[in-house]
């Protein structure tokens, strides 16, 4: 370490660790005298539809100046759920009978918006009938999600009954193609990119059907915990939700004039899929997706609030008037966004 | 047969054609940024980042480079060299057109030199060893950063006027290509005036604690201190030499600095402190290039670009103007149309030097600022001496380069 004089070294360091001991303790102060920012823990998984929860934190962390974004990636819903559920996070996109689910237990959440519709894909093996589904097992994101919510309603108009006539069975994200390929389900209504991975697979195809009634949907929203909509955040949360607004601009824009593709090169470190996959699904807008940080309409979340009581999804209604927070960010006081 | 040679031939053909007509038809081109966003210089490599952003968004709203558009994939080289390798070698093998980034020169070296192997021009942003345009300097890599030589020569102009000619000098050095190249430097400047060396001490890049080699400094009793680490490493340096009050002892001079080291110490750490610097916000008064680059960062960003930011800028601009120049992305024609180029873009009549493909421009000797003066927490030194690039550079001599030939 010394080059010149090499004398007095042993003694030089232990009186160095003393004195670093000493002054760790008052330079201590000078590190977080300026902390006036708020944190955000945010919580994502690996779907197409959360782009932009990671195009946001990409495109702006470094321009945070109230807000200090952690992304935290979860491999299922049903770990993100339970993270929103004990705190571990602030706030995650779950799909709307999730976030009905953890209100209806008593756990003081709000919904924020939707950043996306759209974006889910119902692909199947060698039928191309709505008819062909009986007798089929269907993987889906989980029993508790607006896919299976939208798949019972469409095949009930095929005089399809659920659990009777079909079933649908929940499948975790990453083992969706195996359950393809060993015919433990003969379809999937899945978010992308999980549908053209199926597809490039050669294990399934897009319904032909599915545009008119099952695309552009409502699939999941952006539902935050209580205690970080005070007073206190809202400087915080109002920064991150232009950034989350603009990030969504960002990939409409990217769409549009670049095919995805800048889009796609982002996902890769917190989404991991092909930048080729993304940037295809995305300019084929598979699922139709949309990408647009708006409030849900009211009717909307009645209907699919509605459903979930009838399959017993939900036990007890939730008071959705009291599930929305516009004014707590304050959107109204802003004039938007609105639907 | 025959049929069948024609049939392959034709498929040869047509595949020829599609791989072409593929390339040709793409709308975007890729750049490689590689920075560091951890470690001990993420404030800097953030800093690039911002500028690289901006620069890339203004080209692309302009149409792009020769109407392409360009997009970029972002690597965090975690101030680590290896990492940076590796991110370079993923980036030539997704296409990059072009690499950029840097902060520590082992990373830029890194870069520098699988850019050379992959044939893939290698924009150099903050990066200050003599190597990078020295020994390990390639056909394929440009730096405008100024370089250690540099540096050591303005500085010891100052410290010769300040301190004498015999004065004792203790180093604190961090013990890689950039830290060595610089006490190397400052050491024969200030040496060859009659300077003497009381003692160097090589530190870890990456440090937390600097107390042991600080009370050895202290025990070394020389007339000046020079603080050869950067980034979080200088910060806790300065704070640290700051706390064992070395300066009532000592003058103590950081021979590389830049903004976003300064602006966490703050004014009360940083008056008196010697430095050079490559560039500064403060030129806006003076370059109409650096105001109108301040005027956007700022109107983006709510902040003030450090000197890597500055360099990121005119990588970026640099290559696309080249790019333009040439009417083509091939690499060998780029790099005709950057060799000796003149041009103003932050500062007056830079260039690319043609034979080790340094950035040729002036330096600057600054201090820091004491509190009562400084306007707000951007405004931190003030410029005591501007020195020509041509009168610091290497010559040949001292910089027997030899680049790799181009067809």
């Amino acid at each position: 370490m010394i080059t010149d004089k090499g004398t007095g070294m042993k003694k030089g360091s232990f009186f160095g660790i003393v004195m670093f001991l000493v002054f760790s303790v008052f330079l201590h102060p000078v590190v977080h005298a300026e902390a006036t920012v708020q944190s955000l823990r945010i919580g994502y998984v690996p779907l197409i539809s959360q782009l932009p929860l990671v195009v946001s934190y990409d495109n702006d962390r470094l321009n945070y100046s109230k807000v200090k974004v952690t992304l935290v990636k979860y491999s299922s819903l049903n770990s993100l759920e339970a993270a929103l559920r004990v705190g571990a996070i602030d706030i995650a996109d779950l799909p709307l009978p999730v976030a009905f689910s953890i209100a209806q237990d008593g756990i003081a959440i709000k919904i924020l918006g939707q950043c996306h519709s759209g974006g889910s894909v119902l692909a199947r093996g060698e039928f191309n009938e709505l008819s062909n589904f009986r007798g089929k097992t269907i993987g889906v994101p989980g029993l508790r999600s607006n896919e299976n919510m939208d798949l019972i309603k469409l095949l009930a108009g095929e005089k399809l009954r659920y659990g009777l006539d079909y079933k649908t069975i929940k499948v975790p994200f990453n083992t969706v193609l195996q359950n393809l390929e060993a015919g433990r389900i003969n379809a999937m209504y899945f978010p992308e990119p999980y549908g053209s991975m199926a597809e490039k697979s050669h294990l399934a195809m897009q319904m032909e059907k599915q545009e008119k009634e099952l695309s552009g949907r409502l699939t999941t929203v952006l539902a935050a915990r209580s205690d970080i909509l005070q007073n206190h955040y809202r400087e915080a949360m109002e920064e991150w939700i232009r950034s989350l607004t603009a990030a969504c601009v960002f990939i409409e824009n990217d769409i549009k004039t670049l095919s995805a593709e800048q889009t796609a090169i982002i996902q890769e470190p917190y989404l991991g899929f092909d930048r080729n996959l993304v940037s295809s699904s995305l300019s084929k807008r598979r699922g139709e997706i949309q990408f647009s940080f708006v409030i849900p309409k009211k009717n909307i979340l009645h209907m699919y609030l509605q459903q979930a009581l009838e399959l017993k999804i939900l036990l007890q209604p939730v008071d959705i008037d009291d599930l929305l927070s516009f004014d707590v960010v304050g959107w109204k006081k802003r004039g938007g966004p609105v639907q | 047969m025959i049929l069948r040679m024609k049939k392959t031939l034709l498929a040869e053909i047509l595949f020829i054609f599609l791989a072409t007509t593929s390339a040709w038809s793409s709308e975007t081109v890729l750049f490689g940024i590689n920075v560091p966003l951890t470690g001990s210089y993420f404030r800097q490599g953030e800093d690039e980042l911002r500028a690289y952003k901006l620069a890339i968004k203004i080209i692309n709203e302009r149409g792009g480079i020769l109407g392409k558009k360009i997009i970029y994939s972002v690597k965090d080289t975690g101030t680590d060299a290896e990492v940076a390798r590796k991110n370079t070698k993923e980036f030539i093998k997704n296409g990059v057109i072009m690499v950029t980034g840097g902060s520590s020169s082992a990373e830029a070296v890194a870069q520098s030199e699988e850019c050379q192997k992959g044939g893939v021009i290698f924009m150099a942003a903050l990066t200050h060893s003599n190597d990078t345009t020295g020994k390990d300097g390639h056909r394929h890599t440009f730096r405008w950063y100024f370089d250690a030589h540099m540096s050591a020569k303005a500085l010891s102009y100052e410290l010769i006027r300040k301190f004498g000619k015999n004065a004792h000098y203790t180093y604190i050095y961090a013990d890689y290509t950039w830290g060595i190249s610089l006490l190397e430097s400052m050491q024969d400047f200030l040496e060859k005036a009659g300077g003497k060396t009381n003692l160097k001490i090589s530190t870890k890049l990456g440090e937390v604690s600097y107390i042991s080699p600080l009370l050895q400094a202290k025990l070394s009793e020389p007339d000046v201190l020079v603080l050869i680490q950067f980034g979080q490493d200088m910060i806790y340096s300065l704070q640290q030499a700051t706390s064992l009050q070395l300066r009532n002892k000592m003058a103590i001079v950081v021979p590389l600095m830049d903004l976003h080291m300064a602006e966490p110490l703050g004014p009360e750490i940083m008056q008196g402190i010697i430095t050079t610097m490559s560039w500064y916000h403060g030129l806006t008064e003076v370059h109409e290039g650096s105001k109108k680059f301040v005027e956007l960062f700022e109107k983006e960003y709510k902040q003030k670009p450090g000197s890597g930011a500055a360099a990121a800028w005119v990588d970026i601009f640099q290559y696309a103007d080249a790019v333009e120049r040439a009417k083509s992305f091939d690499h060998f024609k780029v790099i005709r149309a950057l060799e000796g180029h003149h041009f103003q873009l932050l500062l007056n009549d830079e260039y690319w030097r043609e034979w080790d493909h340094q950035g040729i421009r002036p330096t600057y000797v600054a201090v820091g600022k004491n509190p009562t003066a400084v306007a707000d927490k951007w405004d931190l030194f003030r410029i005591i001496g501007v020195y020509k690039g041509e009168d610091l550079a290497r010559t040949r001599e001292e910089n027997p380069i030899q680049l790799e030939p181009i067809p």
